[in-house]
């Protein structure tokens, strides 16, 4: 079934341009072929007669090999340009995507697939981009050109060879539907191979713990068993396909012109040369149609890949970037949740009518238990997700009225778990402040309290940091965190249990450290724990979506005492 | 790895399907013969047919044309089918044995590991090898047989005219190949690699997308992989010329040979020596000689690629491995499940600063043992030892009376259960990420554990109770979710010792001192259980027999609450922090 996308993938105009000048390098190349065989034809003629071949015979054969030469490598270096451009644009297409989806959808996506798609299925427009489709074209017009050349010769033969014209189309439209279904089912085993293996190469200390690895090892490999099963049925069909062509072509073509090309000379219609041209010219006609063969089953790939990616890139995003221009910014920097419900797409509501405010330069906690919806709350503020119902509003602004970058730029956030990217220590810190300089580094590293766990690692700040941080524990991670923070110096900042991880003792310093990052800004502090809020001058308490209760911070000081 | 070294492996690796592929090659053969004898037959029959043969004669060449075509026609679907059983069998051989060595080498050899790349590896890499065995052996054994024989019938038509031709079945058939090679291999390795670098970046943008939005991080990241395809497009460009030269040099090669074919085959005919009807003949079979050399020419550049892809597959596989000295238990079966740590020393790198120093302690079986310390004092690193991700470097650790060291590692892994610091959720249902930690476990027995986590009750809000998906890395789920999923698991293992890496963090204290009565609950039925709690809050490890408190890779103290308040200054000091924490 085609996908009701109509848009073609990103430079795909370029790449058609490409793949024309592939397919005319080939059909020069062809005509090249058509040559060679006549003049051979020729000298067949002159010997039949015992007549000496002339010099300019050699010379022309010469010739025609020459060009055949330069047009099969033009082919070839277009067929590269074919996708190239189009490689890169689209996998730049796919990259803006990943961002526009966000988090929220990211959920739902499997990464190893995703990237499966984005990197080998990017590739595959190789062969549909740079083979299979130049080839189809000089393919389907093979038998043409070439009954057209043997009627030039002698128009009954030309004539009666034309029945093998059809011959491609008949059989390509007999295997192309059922093909195609069976080469996407192909692409999505492929990419679900790959999103499992992901999953279970980031899980292995899990799966090791527990003994799982081989079970979840074994369990892969039926998988791949599955996969191999299918991709030899989709071969046996595709292999089926190639033995009708080749018998096909074989008593169509090879046949059909050696029984013509034999009556034709009884006739005294042609010379004994025009005979062997003729048959030469048939082995031309299944050359290029089995390079069609040779290349289906890559092309089919190819463009099964293609409308995979489209339909990834035609998914909605979850939020709309602001349509309005020219405003200025909010200078205020409060923050106001009016009658906010939410839900996940497919879920109940995570929050129902939240309604808070914090004031520019206060701070508030949000207390509530494990899976209360605080998440959330972090979620929509930073517009990884619109609200259901209800609105939020930053200096009085909505946030659907604010440029994305913009908004996202005012906030610092301080995650639960903090993603390191693969890198050194510093230019994973220098993530968020790209220009900061190395004192701004380390002072930021030391209000974390993390500068002197990085300066004893061997290479200090140019450490390389494994995929995760997988060397560091879960507080030194929720310090590296922090330190992001600090560094990225925003007027709003968001601490969703920045220190769950930490230790006391560290925890007494950085608390220091967060108090100084508060001061003057506008903080909202997630915690399911009350003690380890400081300086909440409100707090709110978030029960199963509903806040449910508020206090000032008089009251809580009274309860701590 | 060498290149001649990745064919040996590749070759060793064909084993047990060598007598399938063989048969593969033998139909090639037969199948590109057939080809030849089908232009041959129908040229041949052309020019008998003009030196007067018959019309009877004329029809048994057509039909023996057909019928030489369906024969040709077979032969090819079964050589194709047969070298394709060969090359997925293979290759799903290669996918299991890569993952094995993944987990053999987990966490410790992976560090310097990219999943994304690893994946790469896994799926791309293995089907690019796929090249090497469905299309490169046959070919190569066909394109030194069948010209060879072609050359040999022409040698009986004409000596001089088949000495002609050799010159250049050599150069098409060895020496374009191995420009080719010279040129092409180099690129081949790079775009491979490229390929999983790509794979890997792309990668952690999908997984750090939160911190890659909030950062701004995009443009930067986006520039980045523009740059990783230019490196890209810039090998496959190379790559790309190696195909140009190499289709060029073929056309020139094949078309020098007709020359100098039809050039003494002029000579041979105007002076005698060769039966005009005979030329054509000679033609057609000089034509065909070269069909199985264009088989081979045209792949190098697949075929580099492929030599690549296997070399960054052997390159995990044949790593050798942290376990493997341990695999075989020499140390017999523990009698207790007690856990000794006895004078371990350890450091990750040799020249990195020592994590534990002579640390020693025990964690007996029926009590409550605690581990406490400021974050980065080497607790986590004990369960890393204990779990023998990782191997001590002094002392030993022992499992009842036997040094770990000779027990198998598995054996280790069945009696200890772990709740680790940083919880990976699986991309599937809440049942199976929870019933991994036993795969014979019953339903009943999976919401029992469920219950002891005080996660049952979340699980059957969700809209499809123990069946709903957990999505990607538990997306879906809040830090305190994945928590309790994972100490599910834990009780469910029935492993006889529990071991809690700050399991607990992402809890609210209600929630916290629920679980830990589970925990006691759960000890309580097996007076043999032992149990580990790694903490950096006193609030959860006050009420443990025994509290260790670990300081700089030191032991610091030992004893229960009181008495490392009196003692351990190290101790009190947390303990006063804490209380001050909790009172501001």
């Amino acid at each position: 079934m085609e996908t009701k996308s109509k848009n073609s993938l990103p430079g795909s105009k370029e790449s058609r341009r490409f793949s024309y000048a592939t397919a005319g390098m080939g059909g020069a190349g062809m005509i090249c072929t058509i040559g060679q065989a006549v003049l051979l034809g020729l000298v067949v003629d002159r010997l039949w007669r015992s007549a000496p071949v002339p010099a300019w015979l050699f010379f022309a054969l010469a010739a025609v090999i020459l060009l055949r030469a330069i047009f099969a490598g033009g082919a070839r270096w277009f067929a590269f340009g074919a996708s190239a451009g189009a490689k890169r644009k689209t996998r730049r297409a796919i990259h803006g995507k990943i961002l526009d989806l966000g988090p929220a959808r990211s959920a739902s996506e499997r990464t190893g697939g995703l990237v499966h798609d984005t990197v080998e299925g990017v590739e595959a427009l190789d062969a549909s981009n740079g083979l299979y489709f130049p080839q189809f074209l000089v393919g389907l017009s093979a038998p043409l050109v070439i009954c057209l050349a043997i009627g030039v010769m002698d128009w009954v033969s030309g004539l009666v060879l034309l029945v093998t014209a059809p011959l491609a189309p008949i059989l390509l439209g007999l295997t192309q539907s059922r093909f195609r279904a069976v080469s996407a089912r192909y692409h999505a085993e492929a990419s679900a191979l790959s999103a499992r293996f992901l999953d279970a190469v980031q899980g292995l200390p899990t799966l090791k713990a527990f003994n799982a690895g081989a079970a979840c090892g074994s369990e892969m490999a039926q998988a791949g068993e599955r996969f191999r099963r299918e991709t030899m049925k989709l071969l046996a069909v595709n292999q089926l396909a190639i033995f009708l062509l080749d018998w096909g072509f074989a008593v169509g073509a090879t046949g059909a012109a050696f029984v013509v090309a034999a009556l034709r000379w009884k006739a005294g219609a042609i010379t004994v040369g025009e005979a062997v041209t003729i048959v030469l010219l048939s082995l031309e006609i299944i050359r290029q149609l089995n390079l069609l063969g040779a290349f289906f089953f890559a092309g089919a790939g190819g463009r099964a890949m293609g409308r995979r990616i489209r339909h990834y890139l035609d998914t909605p995003g979850p939020v709309k970037e602001s349509e309005t221009t020219g405003y200025r910014m909010p200078s205020r920097r409060d923050v106001r949740f009016e009658d906010v419900s939410f839900a996940y797409p497919g879920g109940g509501d995570v929050l129902s009518h939240v309604s808070f405010e914090i004031q520019p330069g206060e701070t508030v906690g949000l207390l509530g238990a494990s899976g209360a919806g605080k998440s959330s709350i972090v979620h929509l503020l930073l517009r990884f997700a619109d609200p259901r119902e209800g609105r939020i509003l930053l200096g009085g602004r909505p946030l659907v009225d604010l440029p994305l970058e913009w908004l996202r730029s005012q906030i610092a956030w301080v995650a639960q778990d903090t993603w390191l990217f693969h890198g050194t220590v510093e230019e994973n810190l220098r993530i968020a402040y790209p220009g900061a300089g190395r004192g701004e580094i380390e002072e930021a590293s030391r209000a974390a309290c993390i500068h002197d766990f990085i300066t004893s690692l061997p290479e200090g700040y140019q450490t390389r940091i494994g995929e995760r941080g997988t060397r560091l524990s879960g507080g030194q991670a929720q310090r590296l965190a922090i330190a992001r923070a600090l560094l990225k110096d925003a007027p709003i900042i968001l601490l969703d249990e920045p220190t769950s991880h930490v230790d006391f003792a560290c925890e007494a310093a950085l608390r220091q450290a967060l108090d100084r990052l508060s001061e003057g800004r506008t903080v909202l502090h997630i915690t399911h724990r009350r003690h380890s809020l400081s300086a909440a001058s409100r707090l709110f308490y978030l029960e199963d979506g509903r806040i449910t209760k508020s206090e000032d911070s008089l009251t809580l000081e009274t309860i701590a005492a | 790895m060498t290149h001649r070294q990745t064919i040996i492996r590749l070759w060793q690796v064909l084993r047990p399907l060598r007598g399938t592929l063989g048969l593969s090659v033998a139909m090639r053969i037969v199948n590109q013969f057939l080809a030849v004898v089908l232009i041959v037959l129908a040229v041949w029959g052309v020019t008998a047919i003009a030196r007067g043969g018959s019309s009877q004669m004329l029809w048994t060449v057509a039909f023996a044309l057909a019928g030489l075509g369906m024969v040709k026609g077979i032969f090819r679907y079964l050589e194709q089918f047969s070298g394709h059983y060969v090359a997925f069998r293979l290759l799903a051989d290669l996918r299991r044995q890569l993952f094995a060595s993944l987990e053999a080498m987990a966490p410790a050899g992976l560090g310097r590991e990219r999943s994304g790349d690893l994946v790469s590896r896994a799926i791309a890499d293995v089907e690019r090898v796929e090249v090497f065995y469905a299309h490169t052996i046959a070919p190569f054994v066909v394109a030194v047989v069948v010209p060879l024989a072609v050359v040999g019938v022409l040698a009986w038509i004409s000596p001089m005219i088949a000495l002609g031709l050799l010159p250049f079945l050599v150069l098409t058939g060895v020496g374009i190949p191995f420009a080719a090679h010279r040129i092409g291999t180099g690129a081949a390795g790079r775009v491979r690699d490229r390929l999983g670098e790509i794979s890997a970046r792309f990668t952690d943008v999908v997984q750090g997308i939160r911190e890659t939005l909030v950062f701004g991080y995009g443009s930067r990241s986006e520039a980045i992989l523009d740059h990783e395809g230019d490196l890209l497009a810039s090998a496959q460009k190379t790559l790309s010329g190696c195909h140009v030269f190499q289709s060029t040099a073929t056309e020139i090669g094949i078309g020098s040979a007709l020359l100098v074919v039809v050039f003494l085959g002029a000579g041979e005919v105007l002076s005698g020596e060769m039966p005009a009807y005979d030329f054509p003949v000679v033609l057609a079979l000089t034509l065909s000689a070269f069909v199985p050399l264009l088989g081979v020419t045209n792949l190098i550049p697949d075929f580099e690629q492929a030599i690549s892809s296997a070399r960054r597959l052997f390159d995990i596989i044949d790593r050798p491995c942290h376990e493997s000295p341990c695999l075989a238990a020499v140390g017999g079966e523990p009698r207790s499940v007690g856990v000794v740590f006895d004078k371990v020393g350890f450091a990750y790198d040799d020249g990195s600063p020592r994590v534990l120093d002579r640390v020693s302690f025990a964690v007996e079986p029926g009590a409550v043992t605690a581990i406490v310390g400021a974050s980065g004092a080497g607790k986590s690193t004990l369960v890393n030892l204990l779990l023998r991700y990782w191997r001590e470097d002094a002392g030993e650790i022992l499992l009842g009376d036997v040094p770990i060291r000779n027990m198998a590692a598995r054996r280790v892994r069945e009696l200890i259960a772990v709740v680790p610091q940083r919880v990976h959720i699986f991309n599937t249902t809440l049942r199976e990420n929870i019933g991994m930690a036993r795969p014979d476990a019953a339903m009943d027995d999976i919401i029992e554990a469920a219950r002891l986590a005080c996660i049952h009750e979340f699980i059957m809000d969700q809209p499809e109770g123990y069946d709903t998906m957990a999505h990607e890395g538990g997306a879906r789920l809040s830090g305190g979710q994945r928590q309790r999923i994972a100490i599910a698991r834990a009780f469910l293992s029935n492993a006889p010792i529990l071991v809690m890496d700050e399991a607990t963090a992402h809890l609210d204290e209600r929630t916290e001192s629920r679980i830990m009565e589970s925990v006691r609950v759960w000890q309580s039925r097996d007076e043999r259980r032992a149990v580990l709690v790694i903490a950096h809050r006193l609030a959860c490890v006050r009420d443990a027999s025994r509290i260790m408190v670990l300081e700089h890779g030191r032991v610091a103290g030992i004893g229960c609450h009181e008495a490392l308040l009196d003692s351990c200054e190290v101790y009190s000091d947390l303990f006063a922090a804490q209380s001050g924490a909790a009172q501001s």
